[in-house]
């Protein structure tokens, strides 16, 4: 008799068990399904590509400096291979000439 | 000396090269040649040349730059191009104007205020007065450079004109100056001609010069042209009366039309 009393009290115990889990999944499901439908980029349940999800994150958020930094083009120094010119001022030179007069007239200032 | 000038194809432009270092006002100087890399100058084809203006005394034109240093000597570097030059604002920079081989019936010679590897900044004698504009010399064309010792000073608060040569003085003359109204400009200037007008009333000589008069747009028709000539009243001299010419004695007129053109008239 009291065996059987507490045969039953376990099963009643089993079953209250067994209730409690599937609640608990269910409420486990129900937000793992409104997380995926508010998600702008979809969710994805982290044990199925983590590494993915916060890649992509980065990738639309965070400007990557790296990519900043390559599409300016880094200045390189110009080298112009030394070009020999004529010097700027040639070191003598012959005295300008003496004016000849031009007949003409321009009304200057008198 | 002559030297081979560009005119205005800047064929060795790609070749060319940048990094001007000019030498200071005051004179060329030669600078060192392992730096000395040549701007080309912008390209300009003959209609574009046709339209500039030319830069004479009868002229205005417009963005050319300022005489870098108004009151100050030059080493004596005059330039005559022997044919037409593009004038520039600077090396690699815009045409301004053409500069004529010839300047009232005369070679034209200008001073040369500065230069750099390839480029001459000369004064220029149109409108507005100071004004420089940039020849491109190293490439094709031909410019007859020369060196003038000879410097003339205007004191207009003295009234003197002083002749010197080599530094060493020539002569100094009492002279006649513009009157208040008619003011003679300041400034560092050249002699632009000489003319021997035909039927001569007040000077034998006249000395035009690459100035203008601030007060008078035009004068007698001319495009109010600064000069330098004679008077047949000596009473003039040391007396602020003229519409902005100098007026000088004879003996100072006969040693003026003896200087090369291009050189360089300081007045103060």
């Amino acid at each position: 008799m009291t065996a059987l009393k507490i045969t039953k009290r376990a099963k009643i115990a089993g079953l209250a068990s067994m209730a409690l889990a599937v609640t608990s999944l269910t409420v486990v499901f129900a937000s793992h399904s409104a997380l995926a439908s508010t998600s702008p980029h979809g969710y994805k349940p982290p044990t199925t590509a983590p590494a993915t999800s916060t890649t992509t994150g980065t990738t639309t958020t965070t400007p990557a400096p790296t990519c900043t930094c390559q599409e300016t083009p880094t200045p390189t120094p110009t080298t112009v291979a030394p070009t020999t010119v004529p010097p700027t001022t040639p070191a003598p030179t012959s005295a300008a000439p003496a004016p000849v007069a031009v007949t003409g007239n321009l009304p200057v200032t008198g | 000396m002559r030297r081979a000038a560009a005119g205005a194809t800047p064929a060795a432009a790609a070749a060319a090269l940048v990094a001007v270092s000019l030498s200071g006002c005051g004179g060329p100087q030669a600078g060192t040649a392992a730096q000395q890399y040549v701007v080309p100058p912008v390209s300009v084809s003959a209609a574009q040349a046709g339209k500039l203006p030319q830069a004479t005394t009868y002229t205005t034109i417009k963005g050319a730059p300022a005489d870098p240093a108004r009151f100050a000597t030059t080493s004596g570097l005059v330039v005559h191009p022997l044919a037409a030059q593009i004038v520039y604002a600077g090396p690699g920079k815009a045409p301004i104007a053409v500069l004529p081989a010839t300047e009232l019936g005369a070679p034209t010679w200008v001073p040369v205020v500065q230069t750099g590897p390839g480029w001459d900044q000369v004064l220029l004698p149109s409108r507005p007065d100071h004004i420089t504009g940039w020849i491109y010399t190293a490439g094709a064309a031909k410019l007859d450079t020369r060196h003038t010792s000879y410097l003339l000073r205007v004191n207009l608060g003295t009234h003197q004109l002083s002749v010197y040569n080599d530094g060493k003085l020539l002569g100094q003359w009492t002279v006649a100056i513009g009157a208040p109204a008619t003011p003679t400009p300041t400034g560092r200037t050249f002699l632009l001609a000489l003319l021997a007008p035909a039927d001569p009333t007040y000077s034998p000589l006249i000395v035009p010069l690459g100035t203008h008069s601030n007060a008078l747009s035009t004068y007698g028709g001319g495009p109010g042209t600064v000069g330098i000539h004679g008077w047949p009243d000596p009473s003039v001299f040391g007396q602020s009366v003229s519409n902005g010419c100098v007026r000088v004695p004879s003996t100072a007129l006969h040693l003026v039309s003896t200087i090369p053109l291009g050189s360089l008239v300081v007045i103060s």
